[in-house]
């Protein structure tokens, strides 16, 4: 090898050298200051909760005053969309009992519920005679048919209101004297499931 | 002449990676000072900052943290909820038609 060649591989040599020297410390530097913000963050962590020990009180009280009326504010706009949904649904069977109520609803009896519902009023009064108002429209399938109803009650008396009520569907019985009565109506019956199924809806729907 | 170039590049590379050396171990003893220096700052602001938790002086600074602490969560959970009131208020109407069915279906006697 020529003694420019030799001379030249040697600088090449420690310039490699020099160049990893370096290297390293900077990435040892890089380590040390990464470590001591790592336990800077520790200490101003810990300190946060030293002082949270000691003026616990005050800085939960500023705490509950903003971040709880976030959350009470968020809560009500849950509570307030979750309602206007079961609302939604609501209206939609609202329409939907007057639809069945008309006759407008395939493979429903909606004339054989009406009997269904005088029994069950039955049951619950336990009177020997009744006196049954519904809708102008259900008024005259009742008539035509009181003495099924009749049967259906164990023969007890029935007697159909001529006045028809404004209700969507279903029948009032009430007892010859008045002293008691039951309102078996469809907008009634349709409150009561509402009422019960709000959860059951509610989890159908996701939203809880 | 030749042997003498020779051990003369080799006494300056050799004095080269001796400056080298010093240089990276000021690298490192600058990065240590500094560090030094954060942390010691750190305990001192710790320091500080306990003792006047202690003797409730400049409260107001303390509660001006947690407020803005507070205000940060305030505020995830202002979009948690958004979010959620979002979700219901999308729910289609054919799902709303089926959970009124499940309401008919109850309405009139079995």
């Amino acid at each position: 090898m020529s003694q420019e060649k030799m001379d030249n591989a040697l600088i090449d040599k420690t310039i490699d050298m020099r160049g990893r020297i370096l290297g390293e410390a900077e990435k040892k530097a890089t380590w040390i200051l990464t470590k001591a913000e790592e336990e800077k963050k520790r200490i101003m962590e810990q300190t946060h909760k030293s002082i949270e020990g000691v003026i616990g009180s005050e800085l939960r009280a500023v705490h509950d005053r903003i971040f709880g009326r976030a959350q009470l504010e968020g809560r009500r706009q849950l509570l307030e969309a979750r309602m206007e949904v079961l609302n939604r649904v609501y209206d939609e069977a609202h329409e939907q009992i007057k639809a069945m109520a008309a006759g407008k609803r395939r493979g429903v009896d909606y004339s054989g519920s009406l009997i269904k519902l005088i029994a069950e009023a039955d049951q619950a009064m336990g009177d020997d005679m009744y006196l049954v108002s519904a809708n102008a429209k259900d008024l005259t399938y009742l008539k035509k048919n009181v003495g099924d109803i009749s049967e259906a009650i164990g023969g007890k008396k029935i007697t159909i209101k001529e006045t028809p009520v404004d209700i969507i569907g279903g029948i009032i019985v009430s007892n010859p004297d008045g002293t008691k009565s039951m309102e078996n109506t469809l907008e009634r019956r349709l409150g009561v499931v509402n009422d019960r199924l709000q959860t059951e809806i509610a989890k159908k729907l996701g939203m809880i | 002449m030749g042997t003498e170039n020779i051990l003369s590049l080799g006494g300056r590379l050799q004095k080269l990676l001796e400056k080298t050396d010093a240089e990276a171990q000021e690298i490192i003893s600058d990065a240590q000072a500094k560090a030094d220096e954060m942390v010691r700052e750190a305990k001192e602001e710790s320091e500080r900052r306990l003792v006047r938790a202690q003797y409730r002086t400049g409260l107001d600074e303390f509660l001006k943290d947690a407020e803005a602490e507070a205000k940060k969560e305030a505020e995830k959970t202002r979009k948690d909820y958004a979010k959620q009131v979002e979700k219901i208020k999308a729910i289609p109407e054919d799902r709303v038609k089926e959970a009124a069915e499940l309401l008919v279906r109850e309405v009139l006697p079995k």
